[in-house]
């Protein structure tokens, strides 16, 4: 046992000062020694976008942000345009994670580990302004364990639940709040989503579904 | 609990620690429940289940008379499940007159020949422990039927050998032959002969049991065992009361059962299984950070300077675009190594030492592309060069289509029908501009290396730990003078206290000597030259200290043409043994070997290589090795030698085989990476059926530059 513990000693000893040129492949033995160290001292995760937003900090804000919930984590980060190609904005959060709506509809997620690839969500986006539709075809799209693009398709139902006035960060937004209830048609989980729009069509609030893994994440537009 | 068994109990933790952290993401997995053997069962006796196809199980199993049984099963089709198993049972062997502990390897197949229907049960076959020295060899056809919504599992079958020995009556096989009557007697020999004679013969007995979910959680079994465990009982180490088995399983996290049991009222059993499978990634597709987006060229009307081809007459422009390049390639964690660049096409060679996945880093480099070049670049040709320098194929993509289809919902699967794939050589090297910094290149690293010997019966596993410094100088592409020199620092696999009795060239009998070497050693030393001689070609010269144990010069040749499923090899090395010290001497030994050598990807997850030729030990033959692999770098492969030399001449074990595993870092970690953990499980190291050890074989390192493996994972072009 003290020989064990010898040699674990060790081996942390020489990963402290393991030296690698900037251009030499990783190593899988400083990669695992590493792996071993943060799980016995992590590093402090980044601090909770909640936490540090303020209502000054976003009336001063440049451009739109974006505040994202990861729901199942109860973790939030907030993120900010980057680049707009044809209609989808890809967002970007600190730490190199980001997001990708259509329209304010989420339709893709990285950095998150079980991440939403593609969305399409054509036939919601068409029945938001019209404020419900059924029988909508959404396409969700992600890497399955192996690194195959899978693609799940769903019908869903999209409902008004009626007004809801939202406040957050020192501002208050009517909406209306709809539902899309979707069914998956070839395997997948049920779920649904919500939508909260504004009168001029802007989706103020939106919970939406990623993965079972990752769960729904919940996207408030603190920032126009 | 023994010492031994303690070492064994901390290398399946270690082993399992990766089933541990997947557990946490992972709910419902259709994983069964597994015996003490390592396969889907009730306690000794099997049933028909199979496991989730890919599933990767290790376990172990301690009773209270100090006997103990490590196993790893891997369901390596959805029906086809082999498991290994390392056993130890005290007091068992006979030498000098006393009973010694003895060690045992030994390998299970299985075939689910019927899936389980409305009304018709489930039938598997099985071969337990066919191929070791015998002591757990079993034969059976089990058949199993769940109800109440699976939550009562029964079985029943009918057992052979070990598990016709409670009960047992007259084999009814016999109806085929009287010889299928008696089960010959065990041939310890050499071990490791498949003892095909033996199968299904003797004796046979039935058996049988339930399994009771009580919750999600907890598990009971009962069983009517039909093994009575005859030879421990001869030796003393076993008492059996009845042949009844019952037991508990609890499942505290996915992935993690816990079992404890009573065998025959005689002894109590505790199992600990860790369960993770390859398909189900800890981390999804990766953590790693959202790509640079794509950049779109503004309107000609609104720039017109961007659409400019004056650059294409001002070196200096030019230059200046490289450094672009080169930096928003850095960007993305790729080298630009060549560029060239014309009015219309972009040439990029560059180097991904980050994604595992090439598919992955070309969408990176067509992205870096598209924030660097002028307007008028309408063609990328992007060419991923591995660690040597090494071109495979050349990816050609419009720029108007990775405009287009970087958000498309299906963009992965269009960009691919689009894309253009063309052997590197075709393009030619006129016009190509290397970056000032590409070459020479030097790289270093300075760090921990461990380095294990496996199942020797006086340590199952031996290792030894230490400091490495590794180099590596290429002045020219392709040309590279590399070397690592090593200190161990503690460990022990020097110790080992057998008396070299090969009867061949001791060409790996001497390992053990090898490593007793205290001061530093020279690992490896060489100058390679890769190169391509032409299209479809890939070639390879070493000359120096090649391995640890030998030294000498290499040769080799590889015809893998792109897109084809079938590559062929050749390889000639002609070596002489290096002295024990470490240094740059040689003993006398020498070697010639030659292999021709054939691999073929059936596109199913299963890889073969056939290598024919001659071995260290001047012993010519064959090796054949399936892989499964998966796409996300899994590699799960077993191996089997077949030489001119006689089982006596090789000594234990008879012939070379073992099992292959490759574990790529990132599916682990989360984080892009190249790194993989890989292990040859080699039951015995003897000098038949020897290969050398050399540290950059062609098909390995040039794989997953052409297609079918650059396109395997196109899905994360756009990750």
């Amino acid at each position: 046992m003290i020989r064990g513990l010898t040699l674990l000693l060790c081996a942390a000893a020489l990963s402290a000062c393991s030296i690698t040129s900037s251009n030499a492949p990783d190593s899988a033995a400083d990669l695992g020694i590493d792996a071993l160290t943060n799980i016995i001292l992590p590093d402090d995760p980044p601090p909770d976008a909640r936490e540090v937003l303020t209502p000054e900090a976003i009336a001063r804000s440049p451009t739109s942000a974006l505040l994202v919930v990861v729901e199942q984590s109860d973790r939030g980060l907030s993120v900010v345009p980057i680049a707009a190609n044809r209609g989808t904005v890809q967002w970007l959060d600190g730490s190199g994670g980001g997001l990708f709506t259509r329209d304010g509809v989420l339709v893709g997620t990285r950095g998150l580990g079980f991440d939403l690839m593609t969305a399409d969500v054509a036939a919601l986006r068409a029945a938001l302004p019209r404020g419900g539709g059924s029988d909508l075809l959404r396409v969700n799209r992600h890497l399955d364990g192996t690194n195959q693009m899978i693609a799940e398709r769903y019908l869903c139902d999209l409902v008004s639940e009626g007004g809801e006035t939202l406040s957050f960060y020192g501002r208050s937004f009517a909406t209306t709040r709809l539902s899309e209830r979707c069914m998956p048609v070839d395997g997948g989980p049920a779920f649904t989503n919500n939508f909260w729009v504004e009168r001029d069509g802007t989706i103020r609030r939106s919970r939406v579904f990623v993965s079972p893994e990752i769960g729904s994440l919940r996207i408030d537009l603190i920032a126009d | 609990m023994s010492r031994r068994i303690s070492r064994i109990a901390s290398f399946l933790c270690a082993v399992g620690a990766a089933g541990v952290t997947q557990a946490q993401t992972v709910s419902s997995t259709g994983r069964v429940s597994q015996n003490t053997y390592g396969v889907p069962g009730l306690i000794d006796m099997p049933s028909a289940r199979v496991q989730p196809d890919g599933e990767l199980i290790t376990s172990l199993l301690i009773l209270t008379n100090e006997t103990a049984r490590a196993q790893v099963s891997f369901q390596m089709t959805p029906r086809f499940q082999a498991v290994f198993r390392y056993a130890t049972i005290p007091d068992f062997l006979v030498v000098d007159g006393d009973l010694e502990r003895t060690f045992d390897r030994g390998f299970d197949l299985r075939y689910q020949l019927f899936r389980e229907g409305r009304y018709r049960p489930a039938v598997t076959i099985g071969l337990q422990d066919f191929g070791g020295t015998s002591i757990y060899s079993a034969e059976y056809l089990v058949a199993s039927k769940a109800f109440f919504d699976g939550r009562l599992d029964v079985s029943a079958g009918i057992g052979w050998g070990r598990f016709g020995t409670e009960g047992g009556f007259t084999n009814p096989l016999g109806i085929f032959g009287d010889s299928l009557e008696t089960r010959p007697g065990i041939d310890l020999g050499e071990g490791g002969t498949p003892e095909f004679d033996r199968l299904f013969r003797g004796d046979a007995a039935f058996f049988g049991g339930l399994a009771w979910k009580i919750s999600d959680r907890w598990v009971f079994k009962a069983e009517y065992s039909s093994d009575a465990y005859e030879r421990e009982e001869a030796q003393g180490i076993f008492d059996q009361e009845i042949p009844f088995n019952f037991g508990l399983e609890w499942t505290p996290r996915e992935g993690v059962t816990l079992g404890a049991y009573a065998i025959n009222g005689a002894e109590v059993g505790f199992n600990l299984q860790f369960a993770l499978n390859p398909k189900r990634s800890p981390n999804g597709s990766g953590l790693d950070s959202a790509p640079q987006p794509v950049a779109l060229r503004p309107p000609p009307a609104q720039n017109p300077d961007f659409w400019s081809t004056a650059w294409t007459q001002n070196p200096a422009a030019q230059n200046a675009f490289r450094d672009v390049l080169s930096a928003n390639l850095q960007a993305a964690g790729l080298e630009l190594v060549a560029s060239k660049l014309t009015a219309d096409s972009a040439e990029i060679r560059f180097r991904n030492l980050r994604y595992r996945s090439q598919a992955q880093a070309v969408g990176r480099a067509a992205r870096a592309a598209t924030a660097s070049l002028p307007g008028t670049i309408e063609t990328f040709i992007l060419v991923p060069l591995n660690a040597d320098s090494q071109t495979g194929t050349a990816v050609v993509l419009r720029r108007s289509d990775i405009e287009a289809l970087e958000n498309a919902p299906n963009g992965a699967g269009e960009i691919e029908a689009l894309a253009g794939f063309t052997d590197a050589v075709g393009l030619g090297r006129e016009g190509l501009e290397y970056q000032e910094d590409a070459f020479p290149r030097f790289s270093y690293r300075l760090g921990p290396f461990t380095q294990y010997g496996l199942f020797d019966p006086d340590a199952p596993i031996r290792a030894d730990f230490g400091v490495e410094l590794s180099a590596r100088y290429e002045p020219l592409p392709g040309f590279i003078l590399s070397g690592a020199v090593r200190q161990r620092i503690a460990g022990n696999r020097d110790e080992v206290d057998r008396e070299n009795d090969s009867e061949l060239p001791p060409v790996r009998t001497d390992t053990f000597i090898f490593a007793e070497e205290n001061s530093p050693v020279v690992e490896r030393l060489t100058a390679d030259y890769l190169f391509r001689p032409g299209r479809n070609l890939y070639a390879r010269i070493s000359a120096g200290l090649l391995e640890r144990q030998f030294g000498g010069i290499s040769g080799e040749l590889l015809w893998k043409p792109t897109g084809s499923r079938l590559a062929l090899g050749a390889e000639v090395n002609r070596v002489v043994q290096r002295d024990f010290n470490g240094g740059f001497g040689f003993q006398t030994l020498d070697a010639t070997t030659y292999f021709a050598s054939a691999y073929f990807d059936h596109r199913n997850g299963f890889v073969s290589q056939l290598d024919v030729g001659q071995y260290l030990a001047g012993d010519q033959g064959a090796t054949y090795t399936l892989t499964r692999e998966f796409n996300n770098g899994w590699k799960i492969g077993g191996y089997v030698t077949l030489t001119d030399v006689t089982d006596e001449e090789f000594g234990e074990g008879s012939f070379d085989r073992g099992i292959l595993l490759t574990i790529p870092l990132d599916w682990a970690l989360g984080q892009p990476t190249r790194a993989t953990g890989s292990a040859v499980i080699q039951p015995i190291l003897r000098d038949g059926g020897a290969r050398l050890r050399l540290a950059n074989r062609l098909y390995p390192a040039v794989r997953d530059l052409s297609p079918p493996d650059l396109t395997d994972e196109w899905g994360r072009f756009w990750r």
